[in-house]
């Protein structure tokens, strides 16, 4: 068999796949001190993506050992690893399908989850802001050259179903989960009622209230803003923030009207 | 934070992970059918590959066969093939519709009535042959061999028609290729005999490109994807254009320069290059025929290397960067960093150019010769991450039985007055023909659709019209063209689908050999049925040439007294036709090296593996082909010789593979072209255009035109049938910068006048900042016409046209009616919703020769205005008398032949079925 061991190509993908390895370390080492809103599909956005995850991991025999953040990093660094040595052993089939479910994976299973999962974490816990911010741009910087979502000038048509946007059904999902535009964490909901002993959720007598509904509805508002700069400032998945902050700006709105249930 | 590269896992691909199907399972491959969604309905597919026939990359393709209707649902990339591996542009799925295209000629054609006229009638197989046979037999029998011409667009194959018509004696192969590369061809042939670049852009550092190999161009699909891996791995990409291409969106640096300027531009990196010796000097010491150059240049000097260098370095040294930017229009910070690029690329530097600047201007093969002297001086030729000459690359097979060169020669495609030419002035037959330089009985058109696509369209149409002129008319086409209008038989040729080529072009730093075949003749003979021609499987009585040209061959000789019929009949049993079977068995068992071993491994013979697979890895990682050691007895001066034979280079007291040239090595100053007159152009230099910028009537309405860009997803005039493509692409506007549309006038969507040397036509303006201030541009490819409703072309593509002989040489083209909804057995025809079928430009365009390429020189001194009254969109109005006129004007810059020796044609240049030596003799 030929091989190229100097391909550049490889060379890049093994670089890639360091990248992931660290965004893989810094989940992990934030989990083990975690005791909130878990770093997986399910937990943050109430989706399982269990059968999916299989589908994709199978072809490579490999068997996750959870669905949560660091795992699926760990999977996508090697692939990252597969396409290099796909280069080198003159496999390109190899190489650009490793390529390619990499991308996938971050598109369909990863970035719209994990990014505000890391930025919500490290709004809410100083000791992991810089680990957590850390890996959040890790995943923005990958995301730039992988290009799951960037933003579509014009001609969104078909892009998604009627009803819909990058997350999914826009009908109202709760303030439990993404869908509304900001992952709540313990921290937060336990500042915004000034009760320490409050879990993440909220009560319909907090709703009830019209000055916590405006002090609440601020939160999105600001979220809004935040999701906006964010689209700015990342090419490769601004479509997916841009989306967010919609929902947030929706939430938002719900909130000051007395129409969002806890 | 550390990261533990153990915990990172390591996956094992498993069997069933492929981008593509394995091709265990070609035979026997289920997926469920799109269309029906959300129902799941499973189809049995047999996959069987060919290759495409759109462009000339011969990109893998993979038909997919439903065992149930027996048909061809779909085509997608061969992931076998080396060279496209798997990945195709949207003209290669597109082939479908080619395929099955309402429209389509599915029988053999003779016209009824006057040429033109558009009556025909059915005829068989064996009424075409016998009468196109019997023609041609009387031709050779009263020994007018040459009066047979074979006028080829697309070849599409590689030797089988060489072989052909030496079988025939007749020196009759006229190609396209003075419309489209023949200018590129000279520059890089005066290097070193080979015409042609093969870059490695996978391993390159710094790319620098002539032309659009992003989006299209030659060897597009294979080359995009190989710049896009460099771009990722960091390499820096510059373009040269002076369109905003899509390639030149993607790159670095875009260089914008006026048109015809490219070389002074590259020769001012050259000077900087010298200046900061970035050069690598034992290349060159050893490579280039520095000794030759330095007593043919600079005579006086000491002989040494050394000397030479200084040479080069005031040779150039006006070539200074305020030069060209003044000059080329590009500001001078840009071009520096490019040769920066250049110059820390080394010998990972890798380049292209085809088409564009070298088909555009008089002197335009410079531009080739100026862009190799940048892989020269950086030593990156040959190099992993260079640029090779394309044979060292490209494989060619050996043919079964190949009969001897002929000793004609036809100055109908070969006149004195170009002797330097890289190929035939096919697009000077009109203008040879009404000279009296000889007449064409029987007129081969294969692929090929010279009235739309060469200068001058309508003296094309007066000479096809003339049968003292062109005797008896032949178009063997894939599908209706403009010229096919012209024709006595209308032969209905297969597409990638439907026929047999074999083919090997330099895409990377390795080789390959494609095998194009009938799929659907490949899935009844897996099927257990027995096919004797092609035809009886393809659509209707579709045919291939290879088959075609074989049984012509016994009609023109029947009793083999001619002598040709032997070349063409079975080794098994001579009473019949040598089969496909046969010939190429022939070839794949006994001259691709390593075929035979990889079939045997698979339990295949080396037929049954190309059948398979359809294209075979020949070598890969082929660097620095030219230091290969070669065997000589002798080395004399810069050659190495065997029995006399020139067989390679002498470097440094070693024989060597070199290169083709006639000292072996790479010529800067070549001799040959010293000898035959043309001293000052005898090495890498700038030639001013005749659409240089200077000369233009700026402030007032002149402009400069380009004609002849590619869209990426059109192909000529071959794509007509293909709806998807036609979906996709159906206008081309003429691009005006704003600040020229400004002073003229122009908004977007407006009708324009554009003037010629020899007429007018009239097309709508787009104000666009993608095109340099001064230059305007049109696409190539759109503005199809035809002459009868249902006849002459693809309604999906054509304009209905009144073509007017207005007389004195004057005629118009005015169109009836655009692209309408037509009834047909495909519903999507009554879907059509585009109108605007383009304007054909290239009618307007009088004949452009390049003395010493022969290259017709395309882009255009242009006058524009808006349409006057009375113009309507798509007038082409033209007076064949100017044309003419031109053409003598261009002749007058030749310098005809005998060379030295009474030669017509330098020996060592490459040419077509080249004849003997003897023939070379004026």
């Amino acid at each position: 068999m030929h091989t190229k061991p100097e391909s550049v190509a490889a060379d890049t993908a093994e670089q890639e796949a360091g990248a992931w390895a660290g965004v893989a370390a810094a989940a992990d080492a934030i989990l083990s001190e975690w005791d909130d809103v878990p770093p997986s599909e399910a937990a943050v956005t109430g989706f399982d993506p269990g059968t999916d995850l299989e589908r994709r991991t199978t072809p490579w025999t490999y068997s996750l050992r959870s669905h949560g953040l660091g795992e699926l990093c760990r999977f996508a660094a090697g692939l990252a690893l597969v396409e290099a040595d796909g280069w080198r052993t003159d496999h390109p089939q190899l190489a650009t399908r490793a390529y390619e479910d990499r991308r996938f994976l971050l598109s369909d299973r990863l970035l719209h989850w994990a990014v505000p999962w890391l930025d919500m974490v490290g709004r809410c816990s100083t000791p992991h802001r810089e680990l957590a911010h850390g890996a959040r741009d890790q995943l923005l910087d990958l995301a730039d050259v992988l290009r799951p979502a960037p933003l579509l000038v014009e001609g969104k048509e078909g892009l998604h179903l009627p009803g819909e946007d990058s997350f999914g059904s826009l009908a109202d999902s709760g303030l439990g989960v993404l869908g509304c535009g900001v992952l709540l964490l313990r921290a937060t909901v336990r500042s915004l009622t000034a009760d320490p002993g409050r879990t993440r959720s909220l009560t319909d007598d907090d709703l009830a209230d019209p000055e916590f509904r405006e002090t609440f509805a601020v939160l999105f508002d600001v979220a809004a803003g935040r999701w906006k700069a964010l689209a700015g400032r990342h090419e490769g998945s601004a479509q997916l923030w841009l989306d967010l902050g919609e929902r947030a700006n929706a939430t938002a709105a719900r909130v000051r009207a007395g129409t969002i249930s806890s | 934070m550390t990261i533990d590269p153990n915990a990172i896992p390591r996956l094992i691909p498993g069997s069933a992970l492929t981008n593509f199907p394995p091709p265990d399972r070609w035979d026997d491959w289920e997926e469920y059918d799109a269309r029906a969604w959300p129902e799941k309905v499973k189809h049995e597919y047999r996959l069987v590959p060919t290759t495409c026939f759109n462009c000339e990359s011969a990109c893998g393709l993979l038909a997919y066969i439903d065992k149930e209707s027996n048909e061809i649902r779909k085509f997608e990339g061969n992931p076998a093939h080396p060279g496209s591996r798997g990945r195709n542009c949207a003209k290669g799925p597109a082939t479908l519709n080619q395929v099955y295209d309402p429209e389509r000629i599915l029988h053999p054609l003779k016209r009824k009535g006057p040429r033109g006229s558009g009556e025909w009638e059915q005829v068989s197989w064996e009424q075409a042959l016998s009468d196109i046979g019997a023609r041609m037999n009387k031709a050779i029998v009263e020994g007018r061999n040459d009066e047979i011409m074979y006028h080829v667009g697309r070849p599409g194959e590689d030797g089988f028609m060489d072989r052909t018509l030496k079988a025939w004696k007749v020196d009759g192969h006229n190609s396209h290729t003075n419309i489209c590369s023949s200018g590129a061809r000279v520059g890089y042939a005066m290097w070193m005999q080979h015409d042609r670049p093969s870059a490695d852009f996978a391993n390159a550092r710094f790319i620098l490109l002539l032309s659009s190999h992003l989006e299209t161009g030659h060897y597009f699909n294979p080359h995009a994807q190989r710049i896009m891996e460099a771009k990722r791995a960091g390499a820096k990409l510059a373009t040269i254009d002076p369109r905003l291409s899509n390639t030149a969106s993607m790159s670095d640096y875009w260089l914008s320069t006026w048109p015809g300027t490219e070389a002074a531009l590259l020769l001012a990196i050259a000077n900087l290059l010298l200046e900061w010796d970035a050069v690598d000097h034992d290349f060159i010491r050893r490579w280039v025929n520095w000794e030759d150059s330095l007593r043919a240049r600079f005579p006086d000097r000491e002989p040494t290397y050394e000397a030479f260098v200084e040479g080069l370095k005031e040779t150039y040294r006006g070539y200074t960067l305020e030069y060209a930017a003044e000059e080329c229009g590009v500001p001078a910070t840009k071009i520096e960093a490019v040769a920066k690029g250049i110059a820390e690329a080394g010998d990972r530097f890798a380049s292209h150019t085809w088409r564009g600047a070298n088909s555009g201007n008089l002197g335009g093969w410079q531009v080739a010769r100026c862009l190799w002297f940048l892989q020269v001086l950086t030593g990156s030729v040959g190099t992993k991450g260079g640029t090779s000459p394309n044979t060292h690359a490209k494989f060619k097979p050996a043919h079964w039985n190949m009969p001897p060169p002929h000793s004609r020669w036809n100055e109908l495609l070969w006149p004195a007055e170009y002797p330097f030419s890289h190929h035939e002035l096919s697009y000077l037959l009109p203008y040879f023909l009404r000279e009296g330089r000889g007449k064409v009985d029987v007129y081969f058109s294969r692929v090929y659709n010279p009235v739309w696509t060469n200068p001058d369209g309508f003296s094309w149409i007066e000479a096809l019209t003339d049968e003292d002129k062109v005797g008896m008319h032949v178009a063997l086409t894939p599908t209706w063209s403009e010229t096919a209008q012209y024709a006595d038989y209308v032969l209905p040729m297969g597409v990638s689908a439907e026929r047999h080529d074999t083919h090997s072009y330099a895409t990377h730093a390795g080789q390959w050999l494609g095998f194009r075949q009938p799929v659907m003749r490949v899935a009844a003979e897996r099927a257990g049925h027995t096919v004797d021609r092609s035809h009886e499987t393809n659509p209707g009585e579709v045919w291939e040439e290879t088959e075609f040209w074989i049984d012509l061959s016994w009609k023109v000789d029947p009793d083999g007294s001619l002598g040709i019929r032997k070349w063409f009949e079975s080794p098994n049993d001579p009473s019949r036709p040598v089969s496909v079977d046969e010939y190429y068995g022939w070839m794949f068992e006994n001259s691709v090296p390593g075929l035979p071993e990889k079939a045997a491994a698979e339990g295949l013979n080396p037929l049954e593996y190309m059948r398979k697979y359809g294209a075979v890895e020949i070598s890969k990682d082929l660097y620095e082909v030219h230091e290969q050691p070669v065997d000589a007895d002798e080395l004399r001066g810069t050659i190495a010789y065997k029995n006399g034979n020139a067989v390679g280079a002498a470097v440094e007291g070693v024989a060597k593979k070199g290169f083709g040239s006639p000292s072996k090595k790479l010529e800067w100053h070549s001799q040959t072209m010293e000898d035959w007159g043309w001293r000052e152009e005898a090495i890498p230099t700038y030639l001013k255009s005749h659409v240089n910028w200077r000369d233009l009537d700026l402030g007032g309405n002149e402009r400069i035109l380009l004609p002849i860009f590619r869209l990426p997803t059109l192909i000529h005039t071959r794509s007509g049938n293909a709806k998807y493509l036609y979906e996709i692409s159906h206008g081309h506007p003429l691009w005006v910068n704003p600040r020229d549309a400004d002073e003229l006038g122009f908004e977007t969507g407006q009708m324009v006048r554009i003037t010629t040397d020899s007429g007018f036509f009239v097309m709508r303006a787009w104000r666009t900042e993608g095109i340099r201030p001064g230059v305007v541009a049109a696409s190539h490819h759109l503005g199809r016409w035809r002459l009868s409703e249902e006849h002459g072309n693809e309604r999906w593509s054509s304009a209905l046209v009144d073509v007017e002989q207005l007389g004195d040489g004057k005629w118009r083209l005015r169109q009836m009616k655009g692209i309408e909804p037509f009834t047909s057995d495909d519903p999507d025809s009554e879907r059509i919703w585009w109108r605007d079928a383009g304007v054909n430009q290239n009618l307007a365009f009088p004949p452009h020769p390049d003395p010493i390429s022969g290259m017709h020189a395309w882009h255009q001194r242009v006058r524009l205005q808006l349409a006057a009254p009375g113009d309507r969109y798509g007038d082409v109005v033209v007076d064949t008398e100017k044309s003419f006129a031109v053409y003598k004007e261009w002749l007058k810059l030749t310098k005809p032949g005998p060379g030295p020796g009474n030669l017509r044609r330098p020996l060592w240049l490459n040419r077509p079925v080249k004849p003997t030596p003897d023939a070379y003799q004026a």
